[in-house]
């Protein structure tokens, strides 16, 4: 898997998360759901949000190096 | 959500089944993580082992290339002609040229893979500052969540389980009253208080148990 495959999967599976548990909440609504979501839930999401754009630019940093560094078929 | 700060919770089965997609989430992070760790490990050691030692082999190659060349070409200059006794040496030179690039991109590739050794040291660093976070959460923030879920389920099912052992309780005694009520008055008659039915998850929502993210 490369790092640009990983933040698809990243992206993928954070709103995948996101998707099952607005679902939960169809069943479980109170305070501590809310609590939960306020202290589990959206955490994740900005802490996966913020890596998925730190593997952007690392995808971006290998595409560079690869051509930067790549035969030049002489 | 209720304003008393009481348990809202329609379906125990709900909170099972998204800590199991919390459980998954944490494992594929993991995965993630660690295949994207590995690219990067693959990338550094390709600049390292491979493209630095490849530029400079190259280099070498090519330094020969630029003698051969030049050997041709002066091999070609002492060679007279036929005519006027002074060779073509149009070919050789540009062969020479030729190989002369060939040497200057092959060192600017070289230098360019060095910088790139720095410059890719620097971003890993960056980028596992960015994403440290990744491993606390898979490693630590979710089984933690997830005991939180354990928790909060636990307390929920000793609730319902309380509940319904008082309500058949509670059954069993309206019964007996019933008909202890119909001996005394010598009379068929049907109970005027009619059992409860067992409880459903369902219907604790409306019978405002305990907040569900009481931890014992």
């Amino acid at each position: 898997m490369s790092v640009s495959t990983a933040k698809v999967k990243l992206t993928s599976v954070i709103r995948d998360l996101r998707v099952r548990w607005d679902q939960a909440t169809d069943h479980w609504n109170d305070s501590a759901s809310a609590a939960f979501e306020k202290e589990v839930i959206t955490p994740f999401e900005i802490e996966v949000r913020s890596s998925i754009k730190a593997m952007e630019t690392m995808s971006e940093v290998m595409i560079s190096l690869r051509k930067d560094c790549a035969d030049d078929h002489h | 959500m209720s304003a008393e700060g009481n348990a809202r919770v329609l379906d125990l089965k709900a909170i099972e089944h998204f800590k199991g997609v919390l459980v998954g989430f944490g494992e594929t992070l993991k995965a993630t993580i660690m295949e994207a760790d590995s690219e990067i490990g693959r990338a550094i050691n390709w600049l390292e082992t491979d493209r630095i030692q490849h530029w400079r082999n190259q280099i070498r190659k090519r330094q020969e290339l630029i003698n051969i060349a030049r050997s041709e070409l002066y091999r070609k200059q002492m060679q007279g002609s036929e005519k006027d006794g002074r060779p073509s040496v149009v070919d050789e030179k540009k062969k020479l040229q030729q190989a002369q690039r060939a040497l200057e991109v092959a060192q600017r590739k070289l230098e360019t893979c060095k910088k790139w050794r720095n410059r890719l040291e620097r971003e890993y660093s960056m980028y596992k500052g960015q994403t440290s976070m990744l491993g606390t959460i898979a490693e630590k923030n979710v089984p933690e969540g997830v005991a939180r879920l354990d928790r909060m389920l636990d307390n929920l099912e000793q609730y319902v389980n309380e509940k319904s052992g008082a309500q058949t309780e509670l059954s069993s005694l309206l019964s007996t009253e019933s008909k202890e009520s119909i001996k005394r008055s010598g009379r068929s008659q049907e109970p005027t208080t009619t059992p409860s039915e067992p409880p459903t998850t369902e219907a604790e929502a409306s019978q405002q148990p305990p907040e569900s993210g009481s931890e014992a």
